[in-house]
């Protein structure tokens, strides 16, 4: 059965007329950085494969927060009365480290999920040949790639806030006591920290997947990136070379759990600060060529 | 208008467009032909801007289409390549194209409606037949209600209806000052839609002429034969040293001849005594036109 739809075909011919305006007017006003904004929001928001994924990795986020929750409180609450436990050390800096290992442990694989959601963002179109229609209205297309970027980048920002905060709630839901410590500038500073993470990690997937153009290829990326690189470099420590160490220290999975730890002193390696720059350089190196690309090539 | 001045486009070796410069004027429909591999599709991406050329430069209403303002205003494109997100229903692919010219919604509604497309506007469009993504297409090409249409293959996949309907609908545009260009490997329908045709081959230019020029400027013309002794008339003329002429059989008593007069072929079989049964000579189609003129322009023959 190929349609049970009538399409009114017969009446259809009497419509032409419908349109009997002068040439042009409807298209008047041109196009709009608000407006290119406007289209990429209606894209990602139409789509309900980008609605279940972003549901499920709430989900699915705050689920882990809630299991590491219930397993962490308990031992707070025995080392609060003196018997075992002791993870986080004792005092407000234990309640601190409590507040953010609950609410961004599930970030380093949740990552993915963003490097997945960055992928899709641009693969789409060129798997579906959409990118033909999108360039052909909006042919300037630095424009079309900023928009994807800024509406990627809010999307991104949005989920990975719901997501952190509603792990500080289930860390103080599972352990009352750790509210006091919600606004310290560690606690914070972790937060946003693993929010940023996340965002940049949308981008350099983004960028990835505009100089790739094809899906399969921007998740091998992404996924080695974030997941495989550290393994093999964990297997090349073992030689002892130095650069080794220093390498492996500044991959995203590194640069994330860096950032999630918020501003302490460090004995070693990156801190806060550093860690963010380099995020934001990983996602440059790959954003910046993209956009170039993306304004040269031919469109397909 | 749309002015090509010698557009060429390279994929690496291969060239699909070489040096072509044409003319497309507005207040008629224009009829882009060609075999497979022609230029027919490459040509349209170089107008859109999806393509680089490779040099030369083509514009619409004077300007490059990424210097317009309002894209979507000067054209509006059907492209083969369907470009619409299967998982999208047809409302929201217009709204999201809508949106970035702040196109109002009430405009996307109409669209649909006049394609006929407002029973299925929620549904996605990766479950569409042929004719219903072709009527996106169309819808979406009518949106920014465009000074210049182009449309690869528009009736392909259409049913009879939609056929007439997509005919009526073009030249209703035309009609209003617009400028259309389609393309169409159904030569018949060709002839029935535009005004004007310009025939690639291998990436250039064959011919550039109204239709009814076109079809008049066909050297060969056929005649249609049948005869008891078909066999022996065939041999008699093409015994005779003649030069370009055809015969293709037409079933068991009877052939088509190109190349030669009707009163050539009954005076041949008079002085044979043979019996005719038909004599008939046929007027030039747009496709015997077409097919003299692409005759070893043909990229991919088969052999």
């Amino acid at each position: 059965m190929t349609s049970t739809i009538v399409i009114d075909a017969g009446s259809a011919p009497a419509q032409p007329p419908t349109q009997s305006r002068a040439a042009g007017g409807v298209a008047r006003r041109g196009v709009t950085f608000g407006g290119i904004l406007r289209s990429e929001r209606i894209k990602l928001t139409s789509l309900r494969s980008i609605k279940l994924t972003l549901l499920i990795t709430v989900i699915v986020g705050i689920g882990l927060s809630a299991a590491i929750g219930l397993l962490f409180s308990n031992d707070m609450r025995a080392a609060a009365e003196g018997s075992g436990g002791q993870i986080f050390g004792g005092g407000d800096e234990g309640l601190q480290y409590y507040l953010l290992t609950v609410s961004t442990f599930a970030a380093p694989f949740l990552a993915l999920i963003f490097g997945v959601l960055g992928v899709f963002a641009i693969s789409s179109e060129y798997s579906s040949g959409m990118i033909l229609s999108t360039l052909a209205a909006v042919p300037k297309r630095t424009p079309v790639f900023a928009g994807k970027a800024v509406v990627l980048g809010i999307v991104s920002a949005l989920t990975a806030l719901v997501l952190v905060a509603g792990g500080l709630v289930v860390a103080v839901l599972c352990y009352p006591e750790s509210a006091a410590q919600l606004g310290t500038s560690m606690v914070i500073s972790g937060a946003l920290g693993t929010v940023a993470y996340l965002v940049l990690i949308s981008f350099f997937a983004f960028g990835v997947s505009v100089l790739l153009r094809s899906t399969a290829g921007g998740i091998a990326v992404v996924a080695g990136v974030t997941f495989v690189l550290p393994i093999a470099f964990q297997m090349l420590s073992m030689t002892g070379w130095e650069w080794v160490t220093t390498v492996s220290e500044y991959l995203p999975a590194q640069l994330g759990t860096i950032l999630a730890q918020g501003t302490i002193e460090v004995a070693s390696g990156p801190n806060f600060t550093v860690a963010a720059l380099a995020m934001v350089v990983w996602a440059a190196v790959v954003m910046l060529p993209a956009a170039v690309v993306f304004k040269r090539r031919d469109a397909r | 208008m749309i002015e090509a001045r010698g557009l060429t486009k390279q994929y690496g070796s291969k060239t699909a467009v070489d040096d072509v410069s044409f003319s497309i004027k507005p207040g008629q429909v224009t009829g882009f032909l060609g075999p497979n591999g022609a230029g027919k599709s490459t040509s349209m991406r170089l107008m859109l801007g999806l393509d680089r050329p490779t040099s030369g430069t083509v514009t619409v209403n004077g300007a490059r289409y990424a210097d317009t303002a309002a894209p979507l205003g000067e054209v509006g494109a059907l492209l083969d390549a369907k470009g619409v997100h299967p998982g999208r229903s047809a409302r929201s692919h217009l709204r999201a194209l809508a949106a970035t010219h702040g196109i109002p919604d009430r405009r996307v509604s109409e669209v649909l409606e006049q394609t006929g497309l407002s029973a299925v506007a929620n549904r996605r469009v990766g479950g569409f037949s042929l004719g219903m993504g072709q009527r996106l297409g169309i819808a979406a090409a009518l949106l920014g209600d465009p000074r210049i249409l182009i449309l690869d293959e528009p009736v392909n996949g259409l049913d009879p209806d939609g056929v007439l309907w997509v005919r009526q609908l073009l030249r209703h545009l035309a009609s209003e000052g617009r400028t259309v260009l389609l393309s169409s490997h159904l030569m018949s329908e060709m002839a029935q839609t535009a005004d004007h045709v310009i025939v690639l081959g291998r990436g250039r230019v064959v011919a550039d002429a109204p239709i009814g020029e076109f079809i008049g400027g066909a050297r060969t013309s056929s005649v249609v034969v049948r005869s008891p002794q078909a066999t022996k008339l065939a041999s008699l003329l093409m015994s005779a040293e003649r030069d370009g002429v055809t015969l293709e059989p037409l079933g068991d008593e009877g052939f088509t001849a190109r190349g030669l007069a009707a009163s050539d072929i009954g005076a041949v079989a008079a002085a044979y005594d043979i019996v005719l049964h038909e004599l008939s000579p046929q007027q030039a189609s747009l496709e015997d036109a077409y097919l003299e003129l692409t005759r070893g322009e043909v990229e991919y023959a088969t052999s």
